[in-house]
């Protein structure tokens, strides 16, 4: 067991966090105030090589891994949590590309992708389904060599900015009479395809979520990503380890978040004629905020790495998913009341930080989802 | 090396069109007061060029032929390249940038530099070679012209003349209206002043007072309006008025100990412990650009 | 074009704030401050970067610092250098401008012709500015300090540096060394891809036994300068509050002024 990272990924790090903090940290605030995502940054996370960390340098990506991919979203997510939904949930349709594409449309596709010259998308909730994965309406028919979709998805992330947004859809039956799904790249800018509303989320501001409407929409049979009907195990395998990876990553920086800002304004109030981190009470709040940082830490890195290996790791992704994000909340609620009057005051991020922890739960399968993945995996391993 | 044993100081000074220049004045006085009682030789070594390879030559030969014990050197941006040139022709130490000299109990001459930002002081010697070269940051020793006398001239031959750094042209730099290192009264502004509108006002509230206009490095960078002529610090100016009032400073040390010097120090921040407020006279938590507005009200 | 870039290892200049001095030993308490590499030496190095994109050729970096100093030399290779030397030996601890500047020119002589050697102007840390003008009297070449513009010509450099009263525009030979200030350009960020790249970029640890340098000139030994005690400096003063209400603070701002009779 080695718990200590590579001096190369420390490298790594403090490059990531030298650009974040010059580029994302001033502003963070006023994205979530404005409500504004900020797709300009996009080409610049591309040229810093976070976008396609762990992409094959063939496909013009970096050639690490997923390790090094959470290791970013959680500096990132330290400062904006909203930027970091958008990045991940672009990694999230590259990783679809990567796993299931042919040659022909991974070279395509992904070096722009990794250039955050074209941003990515994956699209499956709808207002009939979401965990629900079959209640899903959204039909695709294979017409004329042309795949005509019809249907609407909501709360997709990077609806508004997806340039190849990749959607699933209902393109069958199994020979039970059940509905068969397949993933389909719909570029935007398509006849009778377009995003719909917007939503004004409670938290995560800074990345945008809205519906996609497809109203006999039409591209080529090859926009096709993977096989035929198999549109539920790639969505399910990229959401259960990129998704909720990148979810869990993102709370543990909020929880580093909470963690730093707590520390710094217990030692800087002075109440009583001494900072108040001298106060048992207070102290015990941090603590447990350290706990927290430190278990959703050892959980997200324990699961990247051995998703690294090659091993399946949906059940470590889910556990530290539904952990991480839980304690964020907690975490974030117990950084506002520790702060006091200031907790409940805008000009301080602590009150963003609870917003954006529970904005977290709903994305990548809401804790009750993982509970149930997770009493599955605990009754078949522990019998 | 000892009190005693300096018979002869030389002090370089860049002068501008015979007259002597301000730091020069500062530094001669200095060395005066510091060896007073000692029979001491005094020096104003005088070359008016800006070009640092012909001025390091022309003191070389002059130290070379006078064999002084000590060379001051104001640190001006030319100083500041001709002192550590001469160290290695003459194989000799250089103390950089001092804040002060002076004999310590051991009777020794000690030069204090300063490090990390101007956080942390060090004494300095030089005790085996010779001449020891010192440089002063211009503007911290006070000396007006006329409170030195009792020393010779020397204007240094000019060198012969080599190709390998030529000065081609020269573009003066706007002529600040109120310079601020003889500033009397200082408005400041820092980062977190915020707008280059606040800016603005600074300059409003030091034209109506006849003050000066000062800022850090952030607000330079940050294209607010000054350029570094209005910058206060150990890599900017030294400034030390009656009465200092700063806006949005957080108080990195740099800044701090380029206005140390300076009678009252006022300091208005939102941030109650911005480092600033313990070197503070006065401190006010508040927001600076609502004291500015308010006291552009008042004054005006 | 053949550029030397020497770098210097610093402590984070962001943490000077929080510096002490340790009241028995009177020694700086440096730890838990990171390393960086000296802010102005990263635009030296950026600047050195450009010329090669322009003018084609080879960036090779060079430090003298402690071996656990090494990453801040990959981090340049990361950022685009072709090369890097690390140049470390205890003998050559505790020495001052003159005893730096004098391995770092002997290094700098081992690495074969030079067009050009770039530094920052001054160290963050120690900021006596002295050591890209001796490495060039060790060197005997021309040099320039506090420039802030660049240009390649014929025999040499244009190069602008930021005097007292003005900007002067210098013509200077090659081979010689200019220092730069932070204001030269903004450095690039390293990125990932430079990590990767940085891999296989040749880093080269050389000792005294590499350089065979006289003992005598080294370290604290061959130091014209020594360093006595370390003072902080006590900035405090009375910090009487002049109140929270903007309009109350002007005011007495106001009286403060009038005292003053400025």
């Amino acid at each position: 067991m080695n718990f200590k990272f590579t001096e190369e990924q420390e490298m790594l790090r403090d490059a990531f966090v030298t650009f974040i903090k010059e580029e994302v940290a001033p502003y963070a605030a006023e994205w979530d105030e404005e409500n504004r995502t900020p797709v300009e940054l996009m080409p610049k996370l591309g040229e810093m090589g976070i976008l396609g960390v762990f992409v094959p340098e063939t496909y013009g990506g970096v050639g690490l891994g997923h390790t090094e991919r959470v290791m970013a979203l959680e500096e990132i997510a330290r400062y904006s949590a909203g930027l970091a939904m958008m990045v991940f949930t672009h990694q999230l349709g590259m990783a679809a590309i990567l796993d299931f594409a042919t040659e022909e449309q991974k070279l395509k596709y992904l070096p722009d992708m990794c250039a955050g010259t074209s941003i990515c998308g994956l699209a499956v909730t709808e207002p009939g389904g979401g965990s629900d994965v079959a209640g899903q309406k959204t039909t695709a028919e294979l017409v004329d060599g042309q795949w005509v979709i019809n249907g609407r998805k909501c709360f997709i992330t990077n609806s508004h900015c997806a340039d190849h947004p990749i959607l699933t859809c209902k393109t069958g039956e199994d020979e039970r009479g059940r509905a068969t799904f397949s993933a389909i790249m719909i570029d935007k800018g398509t006849e009778g395809f377009m995003p719909g509303r917007e939503e004004n989320k409670l938290g995560l501001r800074g990345s945008m979520t809205g519906e996609l409407i497809a109203n006999n929409a039409k591209v080529p049979e090859s926009n096709l990503i993977g096989e035929v009907g198999k549109g539920t195990p790639i969505a399910m395998k990229e959401i259960g380890e990129v998704g909720r990876a990148s979810m869990a990553a993102i709370a543990t920086g909020i929880l580093r978040a909470c963690l730093e800002d707590s520390v710094k304004f217990a030692n800087e109030r002075i109440v009583y004629g001494k900072p108040i981190a001298k106060l048992q009470a207070i102290q015990f709040h941090v603590a447990d905020i350290r706990v927290a940082y430190e278990s959703a830490r050892l959980m997200l890195y324990k699961a990247a790495a051995t998703k690294d290996e090659g091993k399946p790791a949906t059940i470590d992704f889910g556990m530290a998913k539904y952990y991480a994000t839980d304690k964020a909340c907690e975490c974030a609620r117990k950084t506002i009341e520790l702060m006091g009057g200031y907790g409940v005051v805008n000009e301080y991020a602590a009150g963003r930080y609870l917003r954006d922890a529970m904005a977290c739960i709903s994305s990548g399968g809401t804790s009750e989802i993982q509970k149930i993945i997770i009493a599955g995996d605990t009754f078949k391993s522990f019998k | 090396m000892r009190k005693e044993q300096i018979r002869k100081v030389m002090v370089y000074d860049r002068a501008r069109d015979g007259k002597a220049s301000e730091a020069f004045h500062q530094c001669m006085g200095k060395m005066q007061e510091v060896l007073a009682g000692c029979d001491t030789e005094f020096i104003r070594l005088v070359m008016e060029d800006d070009n640092p390879l012909t001025v390091t030559a022309a003191l070389e030969a002059e130290i070379r032929s006078a064999d002084p014990d000590l060379v001051i050197i104001p640190a001006t941006a030319l100083g500041e390249e001709v002192a550590p040139a001469l160290g290695i022709r003459l194989d000799t130490g250089v103390a950089a940038h001092c804040c002060d000299i002076h004999v310590n109990e051991e009777g020794r001459m000690a030069y204090m530099v300063p490090a990390f930002g101007g956080k942390v002081i060090g004494e300095i010697f030089i005790p085996d070679t010779r001449p020891a070269i010192a440089t002063v940051k211009p503007g911290l020793f006070s000396c007006g012209e006329g409170c030195c006398e009792g020393f010779k001239e020397i204007i240094c031959e000019p060198p012969e003349t080599s190709d390998d750094l030529v000065l081609l042209e020269t573009e003066e730099y706007e002529q600040q209206k109120n310079p601020i290192d003889k500033a009397r009264l200082i408005f400041c502004g820092g980062f977190g002043i915020g707008s280059e509108e606040n800016w603005n006002k600074l300059e409003q509230l030091a034209e109506m007072t006849g003050g000066a206009a000062g800022c850090t490095r952030p607000v330079v960078d940050m294209g607010w309006g000054p350029d570094e002529q209005s910058m206060i610090g150990t890599s900017g100016r030294t400034v030390r008025p009656e009465l200092y009032i700063g806006f949005g400073i957080s108080g990195a040390a740099h800044h701090l100990c380029g206005i140390s010097d300076s009678g009252t120090i006022v300091n208005v921040n939102n941030d109650s412990a911005a480092e600033s407020f313990p070197a503070s006279d006065f401190t006010a938590e508040a927001d600076a650009g609502a004291v500015i507005d308010s006291l552009l009200e008042k004054l005006g | 074009m053949n550029i030397l870039v020497c770098v210097k290892p610093v402590p984070d200049p962001e943490k000077y704030g929080e510096l002490k001095i340790d009241g028995e030993t009177k020694r700086l308490i440096r730890e838990g401050i990171p390393t960086v590499v000296n802010p102005s030496d990263r635009n030296a190095l950026e600047e050195a970067l450009r010329l090669r994109e322009e003018h084609g050729g080879k960036v090779t970096v060079l430090s003298m610092a402690p071996e656990f100093s090494r990453d801040k030399l990959v981090e340049c290779l990361a950022m685009g250098a072709d090369e890097a030397y690390l140049v470390s030996d205890r003998i050559f601890g505790g020495a001052d401008t003159y005893a730096t500047s004098y391995v770092l020119a002997k290094a700098a002589e081992k690495l074969g012709s030079l067009d050009l050697i770039l530094m920052g102007n001054e160290s963050a840390d120690g900021a006596t500015a002295h050591v890209p003008v001796q490495l060039a009297e060790w060197l005997g070449l021309p040099h320039l300090c506090r420039v802030c513009s660049v240009e390649a010509t014929g025999e040499g450099f244009r190069a602008v540096k930021k005097g007292d009263e003005g900007r002067l525009v210098f013509g200077i030979r090659k081979p010689c060394v200019l220092a730069v200030s932070s204001d030269i350009n903004k450095p690039r960020y390293v990125n990932a891809m430079g990590l990767i790249k940085a891999r296989k970029k040749p880093l080269t640890i050389w000792s005294n036994e590499d350089l065979a340098l006289d003992e005598e000139k080294l370290g604290l030994t061959g130091s014209p300068t020594k360093a006595g005690e370390l003072i902080s400096p006590d900035m405090k003063r009375g910090s009487e509050s002049l109140g929270k209400d903007p309009e109350e603070i002007a005011g007495r701002i106001a009286e403060l002024i009038r005292k003053a009779g400025v």
